[in-house]
C-alpha cells in the first residue's frame, strides 16, 4: 500500500460520485468523504459501488490524496448483516478510513477488520475530552467532533486528548444535536438516522401559545405578515478564521455537501485551500483576504454563520423567510481540452452561455479571470451564438490559456441584461 | 416487572408511590434531559426516604449530553449522587464512563442504566453499552415489537419502554423559540419558552397535530402531538420481556399522571398475578375518559414500518 504524506493539517471535502471527487482532489483537497452503498447516511446523495472506490481511492493516492467512506447510519438489528465483508472490501480498495457513528459498526469493524481505521462521526455528538477518551480507547483514532463545541471548547478539548480533532467549516447543519432528531421519522415515516431525513426542520410551521392566548403568537405574525416558525439553520462558513481553528488544534477540517455540484466543491475547495496554503506559508504575515469571503458567496444558497464557534446561537443564526441570498453566478461548462494555438477551448456545457456574455474561468491552484465570450464553435467548428444543449460540446475563446477540469462560469446580471435584450 | 414513572416533585414522588409505581426517576435539569421538574440534592435524598418507605426504588438521571465546560460540575455532582447510594444513576453521555473510571469506580459493580435517546436501536448497540457495564438499556423510542423482541432476545441486560406518554422528537441546543421571537422582536424573557407556556407548533400540512415546544437551559425540545398509550396491547408487549415499563409524566397534570400509574398497575397485575390473557378493555376504556383532546393517544413506533 502506497503512503502519502501527512498533511501539516488536512481540508477534507465531499465527493458525491467520482467526478465530484476528482475535482475535489484537484482543487487542494488533502482527503474526500464518500458514501458506499450500504450503512451510509445521504442515501440520495450518489453513492459509489466498490468499483467506484476503488477507482476513486487510485486517483485520489495518485494524487496524494485520502479517501474516507462513511458507514454513518445509527442501525437497527437486521441492517448489520454483512458489515465485516463490507469493511474488508473497503480495506482491499485501500480507503483510508471509515466514518463511524454507531457502536454496533465500531466495534465490528474493529474486532473484524482491524486494518481500517475508524473516524468517529459527527453524528455521535461528541462534546467533550472525556468522551473522546472514551471513544480513542475503542480504537478510533479521530473524532469528528459535534456541531456545537465552542472554540474554547475545542482548546480545552485539544489539550486533554491525543486523537485527531475534525470539524465542520463549512456548509449546511443539522439544527438539531445531530443524531438525536427523528422529526422526520414521525412526520413522514422515514428514519433520519438510516439516511432517510426528510429535512423537516426546514419546513414552515406556525408557533402557538396555548388555551387562553387562543390568538397565538404565530397568528399575530401571521396577520401582520411576518415570516412563520423555522428551524433551519443558516450555513456554517468558517474562512475568516482558519488562524483560529488550526490554534485550537483541528487537525481536519470538513466541507460539508455530498449532494452539492462539481462547481460548488471547485469553488468551496479551492478558495479555502488558498486560505489555508497562505496561513501556513507564512503565519506571522496572514491577511485575510475578502475576495475569498465574496468567492464563497457566490455559490451559496444561504446567509452564513460562525454556528457555534462563538458561543451559542442566536436569531441571526437562523434562517427565517424567503432567503435573500442568491448565488451571483452560473455553472456554465467544464473544460474538457485546450488548443494553445487557437485558444480554444472545449467546454462540456451544464448551463446555456451566449456570446456577449461576462464569465469567470476558475482551475486548481490559480486565481480566477473574467472574460467576455467573443467566439463559439461547435465540435466541428461551426460557429455559434450560444450554447443551450446540456452536456453539448463545444469550444469557447479565451482569453487566457485553460487547463481540463477547470471550470467556466456565467455572470447572473449578464444573464438577465441579456434575456431581456431578446 | 417494574412500573417506572418520572416526578417533578416530591409530592409527585408520594402520590405516584402510592398510585402503584414500583420505581420514580427525578432529576435537575443542570444534569438531566427534560426532567418535568428539578430537584435539588436535599430533594433528592428525601425522594429516596419515601421510596424506602414504599420499598420501591429511585433512580437519578444525569443524561445530558456534556459539555466541555460543564464536565467539572458533571463530575462533582456524579459524585455526591454515588454518595446517596440512589438505587440507579441513568447517563447518556460516554463521559460518565471515563469520570467513574477516574473515580476508581467499575461500572459494573454498581447500577448504570444508559439512556442515549434516539441512538439505541440495535442489540448489537445494545450489547455494547451492557459490556460497558449498564444494567438496563433504554430502547429508543423508533423500534417496532419485532425488533424490540429480537433485541432482549440477544442482550445481557434489562430493557426500559415507554408505555405511555410523550416522546421527544427533536432536540437541539439553539434557544430556537427565544430567536425566533427575538426575530418578531417581540421576545421578553425566559419565561415565554419555558415548558409552562405550554407553547407548541403546527406544520402547515399537519395543522391538526399540536407539537408541544419548550426550551430549557439545554436548548429547544419538540415533543410528540400524541401520547404512547400502550394498556390495552400490554399482553402483546410484555411478550418481549421488558423488565421496565416506563410513564412519561411529562406535559401532564400530577392527576392525569397519578390516573395512568393507577390504570397500569391495575392492567400489570390483573396480567402477572391473574392471567395473561386478561381482558384490559375496561381499562383502556377508563383511559380514554381521560385522553386529551389535543393530545390523541398512539402506539408510537411499536406497530409501524419505517423507510429510508
Amino acid at each position: 500500500m502506497e503512503t502519502i504524506e501527512k498533511p501539516q493539517i488536512e481540508l477534507l471535502a465531499p465527493a458525491g460520485n467520482l467526478e465530484k471527487l476528482k475535482i475535489a482532489v484537484l482543487y487542494g483537497a488533502d482527503a474526500v468523504y464518500i458514501g458506499g452503498q450500504k450503512f451510509g447516511l445521504r442515501s440520495k446523495a450518489g453513492n459509489f459501488t466498490m468499483e467506484e472506490i476503488a477507482k476513486g481511492v487510485r486517483f485520489a493516492h495518485d494524487h496524494g490524496a485520502k479517501v474516507y467512506v462513511a458507514t454513518n447510519i445509527i442501525a437497527h438489528n437486521d441492517d448489520l448483516s454483512g458489515l465485516a465483508e463490507y469493511g474488508k472490501e473497503l480495506v482491499a480498495c485501500g480507503v483510508d478510513a471509515a466514518i463511524v457513528a454507531d457502536p454496533a459498526i465500531l466495534t465490528t469493524f474493529r474486532q473484524e477488520v482491524p486494518e481500517l481505521e475508524i473516524h468517529l462521526s459527527t453524528q455521535s455528538s461528541t462534546t467533550n475530552a472525556h468522551a473522546v477518551t472514551f471513544w480513542a480507547k475503542e480504537g478510533v483514532t479521530r473524532v469528528v467532533l459535534a456541531r456545537e463545541v465552542t472554540m474554547d471548547d475545542i482548546t480545552a478539548i485539544h489539550r486533554d486528548v491525543k486523537v485527531e480533532l475534525e470539524t465542520f467549516i463549512h456548509g449546511a447543519m443539522c439544527s438539531s444535536y445531530s443524531g438525536r432528531c427523528v422529526l422526520s421519522n414521525h412526520m413522514t415515516n422515514r428514519d433520519a438516522n438510516r439516511g432517510g431525513c426528510a429535512q423537516s426542520c426546514r419546513w414552515n410551521y406556525q408557533l402557538y401559545a396555548d388555551e387562553d392566548e387562543s390568538e397565538g403568537l404565530a397568528m399575530m405574525a401571521l396577520q401582520s405578515g411576518q415570516d412563520e416558525f423555522t428551524m433551519g439553520s443558516k450555513d456554517l462558513c468558517m474562512i475568516e478564521q482558519i488562524p483560529e481553528l488550526l490554534q485550537a488544534g483541528v487537525y481536519s477540517l470538513k466541507i460539508e455537501g455530498r449532494m452539492k455540484t462539481i462547481h460548488y466543491i471547485a469553488t468551496v475547495v479551492g478558495t479555502y485551500r488558498k486560505a489555508i496554503d497562505a496561513y501556513l506559508a507564512a503565519p506571522d504575515q496572514y491577511v485575510f483576504q475578502p475576495a475569498w469571503y465574496d468567492e464563497l458567496m457566490k455559490v451559496t444558497t444561504r446567509d452564513f454563520s460562525t454556528g457555534f464557534y462563538y458561543g451559542n446561537t442566536n436569531n441571526a443564526s437562523q434562517v427565517y423567510g424567503s432567503t435573500s441570498t442568491v448565488s451571483e453566478v452560473d455553472f456554465a461548462g467544464v473544460v474538457l481540452d485546450y488548443d494553445e494555438q487557437t485558444q480554444l477551448a472545449l467546454i462540456e456545457q451544464r448551463n446555456a452561455f451566449r456570446i456577449g456574455q461576462e464569465i469567470e474561468w476558475i482551475g486548481p491552484h490559480r486565481e480566477l479571470f473574467s472574460q467576455t465570450i467573443s467566439a463559439i464553435y461547435s465540435e466541428d467548428k461551426t460557429g455559434l451564438m450560444q450554447s443551450n444543449v446540456p452536456l453539448q460540446k463545444v469550444w469557447v475563446k479565451t482569453d487566457a490559456p485553460v487547463r481540463p477540469y477547470d471550470l467556466m462560469r456565467t455572470k447572473k446580471a449578464a444573464m438577465i441584461t441579456v434575456s431581456t435584450a431578446i | 416487572m417494574e412500573l417506572l414513572a418520572n416526578a417533578a416533585s416530591l409530592d409527585e414522588v408520594e402520590r405516584f408511590f402510592a398510585a402503584g409505581a414500583d420505581a420514580m426517576i427525578v432529576g435537575h435539569e443542570h444534569f438531566a434531559l427534560r426532567v418535568p421538574a428539578s430537584l435539588t440534592l436535599d430533594e433528592i435524598q428525601e425522594a429516596q426516604t419515601i421510596a424506602k418507605r414504599y420499598d420501591r426504588k429511585l433512580y437519578v438521571a444525569m443524561n445530558r449530553i456534556i459539555h466541555q465546560d460543564h464536565l467539572h460540575e458533571v463530575q462533582h455532582y456524579l459524585e455526591q449522587l454515588l454518595a446517596l447510594c440512589v438505587d440507579a444513576i441513568q447517563g447518556g453521555d460516554p463521559a460518565i464512563f471515563v469520570m467513574l473510571e477516574q473515580l476508581g469506580l467499575d461500572p459494573k459493580a454498581m447500577t448504570l442504566h444508559w439512556h442515549s435517546e434516539t441512538t439505541m436501536t440495535s442489540y448489537q448497540t445494545a450489547s455494547f453499552w451492557a459490556n460497558k457495564g449498564a444494567k438496563r438499556i433504554v430502547l429508543s423510542g423508533e423500534l417496532s415489537l419485532e425488533e424490540i423482541r429480537t433485541i432482549k432476545s440477544q442482550l445481557n441486560a434489562e430493557i426500559q419502554l415507554l408505555i405511555q406518554g410523550p416522546t421527544c422528537l427533536f432536540h437541539s441546543r439553539r434557544p430556537l423559540v427565544e430567536s425566533y421571537l427575538r426575530h418578531q422582536s417581540t421576545f421578553a424573557d425566559k419565561t415565554e419558552t419555558s415548558v409552562s407556556r405550554r407553547l407548541f407548533v403546527t406544520e402547515s400540512k399537519r395543522v391538526a397535530q399540536k407539537y408541544p415546544i419548550f426550551e430549557d437551559e439545554d436548548g429547544t425540545h419538540i415533543m410528540s402531538y400524541d401520547d404512547v398509550c400502550m394498556l390495552d396491547h400490554l399482553p402483546e408487549l410484555l411478550t418481549t420481556q421488558p423488565e421496565s415499563l416506563f410513564i412519561e409524566t411529562l406535559l401532564h397534570t400530577t392527576s392525569y399522571n397519578e390516573t395512568m400509574i393507577r390504570l397500569y398497575r391495575r392492567a400489570i397485575d390483573r396480567l402477572t398475578l391473574q392471567n395473561t390473557d386478561a381482558d384490559l378493555s375496561s381499562l383502556r376504556e377508563e383511559a380514554n375518559a381521560i385522553e386529551l383532546v389535543d393530545r390523541p393517544f398512539s402506539t408510537g413506533f411499536y406497530y409501524k414500518e419505517q423507510i429510508y
